[in-house]
């Protein structure tokens, strides 16, 4: 039927340089030489003797016109693409692969769908989305201009309380913190969805972050939470206060007194032992070396040995400070996860914080 | 003494500083790489005794490994600071570093990164 509809369409007849009864015409001496063409109520005369040499001469004549008039239009107008095409199908598609996390080919499909339908049905919805394909690659910044974008052009978006939430968690990502409280903030002034609350407790996490508690307590009472939230958010702010960090300064001065001493002030009785081991062996050897007169062996000893002292202070700054870290990260982690911040990502051995609501 | 101190200073630094010697023939041999006399070191210590010893690093990336790292990453004096603080502190490493697997073994990734605490 495609093709009928095609083949009758004047305009396409008109573009390849034909016109109906030029094609009636081309019919005609096609089919003449056999017999099956009647006009005026009687069959046409059949040239029997001429019947291969005419219809040669017909094709030949008219192969070009033939091909334009029945070739292309079918082509076009059999396109297996079209019914895939479609507005629904082509937002489907994309986030089939957003949902299966081909994230790069969903970037494609998405940005497709917003050029093909710009204002289709779902646009709002694709813009969003194709923020979040980018954020999920790890395009931070070019998934916060997505989303600036979609703010700016359709400030009425239905995703607006969404697409404010997971650009601040872009900005959280790129490290600026405060810009992200700042539009999480904004959800709670100016939002309407559940959304709300979770943002309430994603800026309640950061300051815990960023140790601001004081602020945090603050904010706290002006928040749209329960009361028996409150009290667990206020419970974790003040472990967050008390959480047993160990100097850097005193675990370095330890093991500059004595080789040993700052990893046992960490409660690393093992790495002690080894520290104060090495260090004493290698000292008492120097030591000896030059007391026998082998001043040589003694130098280099004594090199060896300042490399295992240094090593040694090293050691102990460090473990302090992967000890501090160490702590900040169960805390954070623990608070993220009892208020569905975070959570655990099959993919992932870390922790990584999500939006339920949002994907 | 002048002397032995000099040429030991200087022997320290030849062990420790990057890219000294002949360029790296990794593609000509993949198995030798005398960049410098430490890497060769470590080099034949992961080829010739490392498959012997009995027992197994339990730590990601493995001793050997994460010196040749620091050296690469970090330069002479701050790799051989975190190789000495390697060697120190894995003893009680459970502690502070995660678990991930490799294969079919569960180990304790600690990369040189990981103890650089200022970057």
């Amino acid at each position: 039927m495609g093709e009928v509809s095609c083949f009758v369409d004047r305009s396409y007849l008109a573009k390849v340089g034909l016109n109906r009864p030029k094609v009636l015409r081309m019919f005609l001496a096609i089919l003449r030489p056999y017999g099956m063409v009647k006009v005026s109520g009687s069959h046409l005369p059949l040239y029997r003797y001429r019947h291969y040499r005419w219809t040669l001469y017909m094709l030949r004549k008219y192969f070009l016109g033939l091909l334009f008039a029945f070739l292309l239009p079918s082509l076009v107008c059999s396109n297996p693409a079209e019914s895939l095409s479609s507005e629904e199908s082509q937002f489907a598609f994309a986030y089939h692969l957003l949902q299966h996390h081909d994230y790069s080919r969903a970037i494609t499909e998405f940005k497709r769908y917003l050029f093909l339908y710009p204002s289709g049905a779902q646009a709002d919805e694709a813009n969003y989305l194709l923020g979040e394909a980018l954020f999920q690659t790890k395009s931070y910044k070019e998934a916060i201009i997505q989303w600036e974008g979609v703010l700016k052009q359709t400030p009425d978006t239905p995703f607006k309380d969404e697409t404010q939430f997971k650009a601040g968690r872009a900005f959280w990502e790129l490290g600026q913190e405060d810009q992200a409280m700042q539009l999480w903030e904004k959800i709670l002034q100016e939002g309407h969805s559940s959304l709300r609350s979770t943002a309430a407790r994603a800026v309640l996490w950061g300051l815990s972050k960023q140790k601001r508690y004081d602020l945090a307590r603050e904010k706290l009472k002006t928040f749209p939470l329960m009361d028996s939230e409150k009290e667990a958010h206020e419970a974790f702010f003040q472990k967050g206060e008390q959480l047993p960090y160990k100097s850097p300064t005193t675990a370095g001065a330890l093991a500059a007194i004595l080789p040993g001493a700052g990893h046992l002030y960490l409660n690393r009785q093992q790495d002690a032992l080894i520290s104060f081991s090495l260090n004493g062996l290698f000292a008492w050897a120097a030591v000896s070396s030059f007391q026998q007169g082998n001043s040589g062996l003694g130098v280099l000893l004594t090199f060896i040995e300042l490399a295992w002292y240094s090593g040694n202070i090293y050691s102990a700054v460090n473990t302090a400070h992967k000890i501090n870290r160490k702590l900040e990260t169960d805390f954070l982690e623990g608070y993220g996860v009892r208020f569905g911040l975070l959570s655990s990502s099959p993919s992932s051995p870390s922790l990584y914080m999500v939006l339920h609501h949002a994907f | 003494m002048l002397n032995s101190l000099s040429f030991l200073l200087a022997l320290l630094f030849l062990f420790t500083i990057k890219g000294h010697g002949l360029e790296p023939s990794t593609a000509a041999n993949p198995l030798i790489n005398i960049s410098s006399p430490l890497s060769l070191s470590i080099q034949a210590y992961q080829e010739f005794l490392s498959p012997v010893l009995a027992s197994e690093c339990y730590m990601l990336p493995s001793c050997s490994e994460y010196s040749k790292q620091a050296f690469s990453d970090y330069g002479p004096l701050l790799g051989l600071l975190l190789t000495i603080d390697r060697l120190f502190h894995e003893a009680n490493e459970d502690q502070t570093s995660p678990l991930v697997r490799q294969g079919n073994k569960v180990k304790l990734y600690d990369p040189p990164s990981a103890n650089v605490w200022w970057k």
